[in-house]
């Protein structure tokens, strides 16, 4: 292929490539400033304005403590205490539940599951995704000069 | 919350064993793991990112991002690459729709429609059980296909 068709081709992929990154970017920007669900976050920071607001929590949401009539749940670094039955709840459990804020700073639980195993589900994530890379790099070589992965023969 | 990873590759892998599609099974297997790779390591790693990096586990962001990737392969076999890089996405957010959780799971139609829904068919958690099952079946595969492949080889010598 002549040069200037070659240089021609790289520089409509380079416009392409960056047309992509700017929807990319939109979609996500987008996608953060219009999410329609409440937080335990957004209620935290204004509880009269969500109480008994029926909200989602599961955000890496932890159990620090079982108490007799619930548990304490600890969600990015804020500790918010849950009433209702604590099922089959441990001490540092990966949880995910419906529950009803109230304003005084607590949850009525009103759905409950206990993400066993969670640690190790993302424990064992690891090996795939570092199995597929290898394979990646194992069949395609990566050209630096022309910024593109070619099939090793 | 999604099944774990082991499951997504063993399900990508028992599928492109038919050794005619096996050229492309990379970005096949790379497709069925990537919506978990664009989004998980950031919000296990710092949760507040959780509704920044959500919209990557969305089938419109995950097939731009898949044609993103594709542009970085060799023209002659980009489209090939783009194809089964985007039926590996289509695995796994199949395998996804299966599940089921308390709180809202997956945005199917993002950006065009909040809705929510799922078959509910398990937790996310209970593909745990059978990833000995998947790491078998795979190692099985693998071990026949070499063990055939020498046959062949010496057959030809």
């Amino acid at each position: 292929m002549p040069m200037n068709e070659r240089l021609k081709l790289s520089r409509n992929r380079w416009i392409l490539n960056f047309g992509l990154l700017l929807v990319l970017v939109g979609l996500i920007y987008y996608g953060y400033r219009n999410n329609p669900a409440v937080t335990l976050q957004m209620c935290l920071n204004a509880p009269l304005r969500y109480d008994q607001k029926e909200i989602g929590v599961g955000t890496e949401a932890i159990v620090v403590e079982v108490l007799p009539d619930g548990f304490l749940l600890k969600e990015m670094d804020r500790t918010i205490r849950v009433k209702g039955n604590p099922q089959n709840v441990d001490q540092g459990d990966f949880v995910r539940m419906q529950a009803i804020f109230h304003k005084e700073g607590y949850l009525e639980l009103k759905r409950l599951h206990v993400a066993k195993g969670r640690r190790l589900r993302i424990f064992i994530s690891i090996l795939p995704a570092l199995l597929v890379l290898f394979l990646l790099f194992r069949t395609y070589r990566f050209d630096w000069r022309r910024m593109l992965f070619t099939e090793r023969t | 919350m999604m099944p774990d990873l082991i499951t997504h590759f063993a399900a990508a892998y028992i599928l492109k064993v038919p050794s005619r599609w096996s050229r492309f099974r990379v970005p096949f297997y790379l497709g069925a793991i990537l919506p978990d790779l664009l989004s998980r390591p950031f919000y296990i790693l710092y949760p507040p990112a959780t509704y920044t990096v959500y919209s990557l586990h969305t089938p419109v962001v995950s097939v731009i991002v898949c044609f993103l990737i594709a542009q970085f392969f060799e023209g002659e076999i980009r489209s090939r690459i783009r194809t089964n890089f985007l039926l590996g996405i289509a695995l796994h957010f199949g395998l996804d729709f299966l599940q089921k959780h308390v709180i809202v799971s997956y945005y199917w139609f993002f950006p065009f429609s909040w809705k929510t829904f799922e078959l509910g068919l398990f937790w996310p958690e209970d593909s745990l059980r059978l990833v000995p099952l998947w790491i078998s079946i795979v190692f099985i595969i693998e071990v026949t296909g070499q063990v055939k492949k020498r046959i062949k080889k010496t057959q030809e010598n």
